[in-house]
Formats: structure tokens, sequence, C-alpha cells
């Protein structure tokens, strides 16, 4: 999908978004590789504020017909709910729920500078980041738009049941006895949370900016729940964060962050549950790309070849592990 | 003119590859057209790779045999809710059936189950990653920024 279709809404919208008086300016917009989930747009806006010209930019999340199972009502809510803990996540500017302006619901927030990219120097400021949002308070108000498990057994049992209606719901010919069979044993081996915490639910490298050797804010909250903090960990560890440091460093460096062992079994299940996430949430690609939803190639690819690792990969973990 | 001979479709879809990499891609130069070109490439290698053969239809009818082979052994065993799984028409229900009632019973029963069912299905996995190579090459490096 290209913006400029819709450029007259789009300016409308965010002139009213943003308060300017008269029209505003649509000067540049570049469309972020990163994240399948949504269409991340960087937007140049230029116009007449309330003080006198202003020039900035703003980020537009774009939903993508529910790609990866999730819309942006949560992530919206947790994210305002953050900011007002001061906890550091972008300022969400607007949150349009029709699909009036660019034919799919989306939120725009600050741009916030700094870089995606890898960098060791602030692995440790991020665990502790990471660990501080699983200490936040969220029996408040603030996080009323999370479902709250009805006791410690549940948020491994939901989890796995959750996921696996959403692949159920996006199978395109057969359904994969292996997965089937990964399912049962997901089921039958789901282990109880010590805590309850909340969960971003897609931590790591990747989604979180750093700026000057300092993390600047945490991205990605679509899939942020109440649940076991076991799962960010084992999500860190296997899924993000593999490609850039050693398991056993990972988990060194997050039993120092939360001050004592990690329980490997627990850890276990919770890497089985993540690759399970990957398995079930890109089939919603295979079934959005097959029906002409979305041509993309992208969902082709995630489909297939992305698709058919994890399948490989949570074999693996859990029947041959 | 006339096409008496139309043009082969693997010579088509080969030689649009052939423009996409060397003209498409070089003159894209944002970076989000560059990720679809490399794509587009990888996933014309794919379906070049599919042409000529049914690949489901073989895995469905590989997997049927591995189901049937199983009969004995569950007429054997004599359970109900195991024995159901032979009503379905889709060798991949049953075989989906199957396997989740061995883990749900432990035992010979639930061993030979997998050995020949994760066998094949095993197999047949390893088989659609390796088609799909050129699509995952070009998803990596597209993410990269690579082409």
């Amino acid at each position: 999908m290209s913006l400029k279709k819709r450029e007259k809404e789009l300016k409308a919208y965010l002139a009213r978004t943003l308060k300017a008086k008269g029209e505003l300016r649509l000067c540049g917009e570049k469309r972020i590789t990163m994240g399948q989930s949504r269409a991340m747009y960087i937007l140049d806006v230029a116009y007449e504020g309330e003080e006198g010209p202003v020039e900035k930019k703003v980020v537009a999340r774009i939903e993508q017909w529910g790609h990866l199972g999730s819309d942006s009502r949560n992530e919206v809510a947790t994210m305002r709910a953050l900011h007002k803990v001061d906890f550091p996540v972008a300022k969400v500017l607007s949150y349009e729920t029709t699909n009036d302006v660019l034919g799919q619901p989306f939120f725009t927030m600050d741009f916030v500078p700094g870089s995606s990219v890898f960098s060791e120097e602030v692995v440790d400021e991020y665990l502790q980041l990471l660990h501080k949002l699983h200490r936040v308070d969220y029996k408040t108000a603030n996080f009323d738009h999370l479902e709250r498990p009805e006791s410690l057994a549940a948020p491994a049992r939901r989890a796995v049941d959750h996921l696996y209606g959403v692949y159920c719901a996006h199978v395109v010919g057969e359904p994969s006895p292996l997965v089937a069979e990964c399912v049962q044993w997901l089921r039958n081996n789901a282990v109880a949370a010590e805590e309850i915490t909340l969960v971003h639910g897609d931590p790591g490298p990747g989604n979180y900016m750093h700026h000057d050797g300092r993390i600047a804010i945490l991205n990605d909250w679509e899939f942020t729940a109440l649940g076991d903090p076991y799962d960010d960990w084992a999500y860190v560890i296997w899924m993000r964060g593999a490609p850039y440091l050693p398991e056993e460093d990972w988990i060194a460096r997050i039993e120092r962050t939360i001050g004592k062992p990690l329980d490997r079994s627990r850890l276990h299940f919770w890497k089985a549950v993540n690759i399970l996430k990957g398995v079930c949430l890109d089939q919603t690609s295979h079934k959005l790309y097959v029906d002409g939803v979305n041509p993309a190639p992208n969902l082709l690819a995630i489909a297939t070849a992305v698709h058919l690792d994890v399948v490989k990969k949570l074999c693996e973990t859990v029947l041959e592990g | 003119m006339t096409l008496p001979v139309p043009p082969d479709p693997r010579v088509i879809i080969q030689n649009s590859i052939v423009t996409l990499r060397e003209v498409v891609a070089p003159l894209a130069e944002d970076e989000w057209a560059r990720f679809n070109a490399s794509l587009l490439i990888g996933a014309l290698e794919y379906a070049l790779g599919g042409l000529g053969r049914d690949r489901g239809a073989e895995h469905r009818s590989a997997l049927a045999a591995k189901v049937a082979s199983l009969q004995a052994v569950v007429d054997k065993r004599g359970d109900k809710d195991l024995l159901a799984a032979f009503a379905e028409k889709s060798p991949f229900v049953a075989a989906s059936q199957m396997l989740v009632w061995g883990q749900n019973n432990p035992g010979d029963t639930a061993a030979a189950i997998q050995k020949t069912l994760r066998a094949e299905l095993y197999a047949q996995l390893d088989e659609e990653i390796g088609a799909a190579a050129p699509m995952m090459g070009a998803f990596v490096r597209g993410m990269a920024g690579e082409i």
C-alpha cells in the first residue's frame, strides 16, 4: 500500500491531530522495512502551529488486515498507560479505529530518534527496563484493558490455546499434524507462573531504540498481556536475541538483572511457546496472501519459508528436545 | 503475428527474474521498493521450482499410505478414539488425531504411530523447506537491505 493514494485524507487527518492552523504539508514519507505485522511510515510534516511554524516527523503504524493476529486496541491502550507511568514508550498522538482515512485502522505517535541496530553497549540497560516493565503495577485502572489471568496456571494454557486458535482459523488447505502434536505436548506440560506481570510479548533486539548509548524507547506493544515474565525472557534469549549473543550469555545477564537464577524447565516451556507463536501467527500470512487480501510478497515469504523454518524448530524443541 | 506455440511459462518466469534482478531492482532507490523487488525475485524462483509437480498431492498420498500402514497396530490396541482417525477423509487430519492421541496415551502404540508418521512428515517438511529456500534467501537479504 502506498500512502500517495490517500494523501489528501491523511493530510487532513494529521492537520486535525496536530492542531495545524491551515494546511499541513506532507514533505516526505518513508516506509520502514522492519516490522511485518504493521506498515510503519515515518512522515515529515510542516504546518503552522499554535506557536509558529512547525516541522517534525511523526510515525504512522497501520494495521495489515489482522496480519500476525493482532490489532491496535491493546497496543495503543498499553502505550498510553505506560506513558502515564513514565515508562519509555513513544507518545501516542492519535488512534484512528476506522478504515476511512487509510483503508485500515492505524495510530500515530511521536518520532523518537535512535537506532534499533543491536549494540551490546545497551543490552543490560534494556534488560533492566524489561525487568522494570515486569514490576509495573498493572492493578491500576490504566491497565484495565488487559485480560487478567484467573490463576497462575492460566497464562501458559491461555497462550497455547490462543495461538492454536489463531492457527486453526487461518489454515489453508490442510492442518499440520506436527503442529497439532506439539500443541498437545504443550497443553500436557503447561507450567504455572510464579507471578503474574505485564509481559511485552515481543521483546528483544530490534524492538527498542537506543541513542547516544542509552535506551530511548521500547517498541511494538501489540502482543502485550498479563502473564508469566518467563514468556519475555525466553523470547529475548531464543527469538530476538539469538543472532546476537549466545544463550548462556543472555541467561547470565538476565539472572544478574533479576537477582536470582532462572528456572530452566520453565524457560524451556516458554521457549517452545514462543516458537509456537511464530508458527501460528505466521499462518495468518498464508491466508491473507492466498485470499488476495494482501498480495505483498513479504506475506508469501512469511507463509512459506519463515513458517516452515519455525515448524521445524518447534518439532526439534518439543518432540526431539 | 500468431503464436502457434506459446512461450513456455518457465521461460517467462525465468526471464522475469532476470529483468527484475538486472533492470528493476537496481533502479529501486526506496528501501521498501528494494525489499519488495528482492522478495519478488524469490517468489518467482519459488514458483519456478513448483512447476510440473504437484507436491501437495504427492505429500497427501504418501501420508495416506503411512496412516493406512498403521491399521494393524491401531486395531490391536482397539481404542475407539484412535480407530476414529481412519474415518477421516484427510490423511493430515487423521495423522493429527493419531499423534495427539499418542501424546495423551504414551506407550508402544503411541511410539509406533510417532515413528511412522513423524518420519514421513519430517521428510515432507524438509522437502518444503528446501523448495522455499529462494524465498527465505530473498527475505533474509531483503531484511538486511540487500538484493
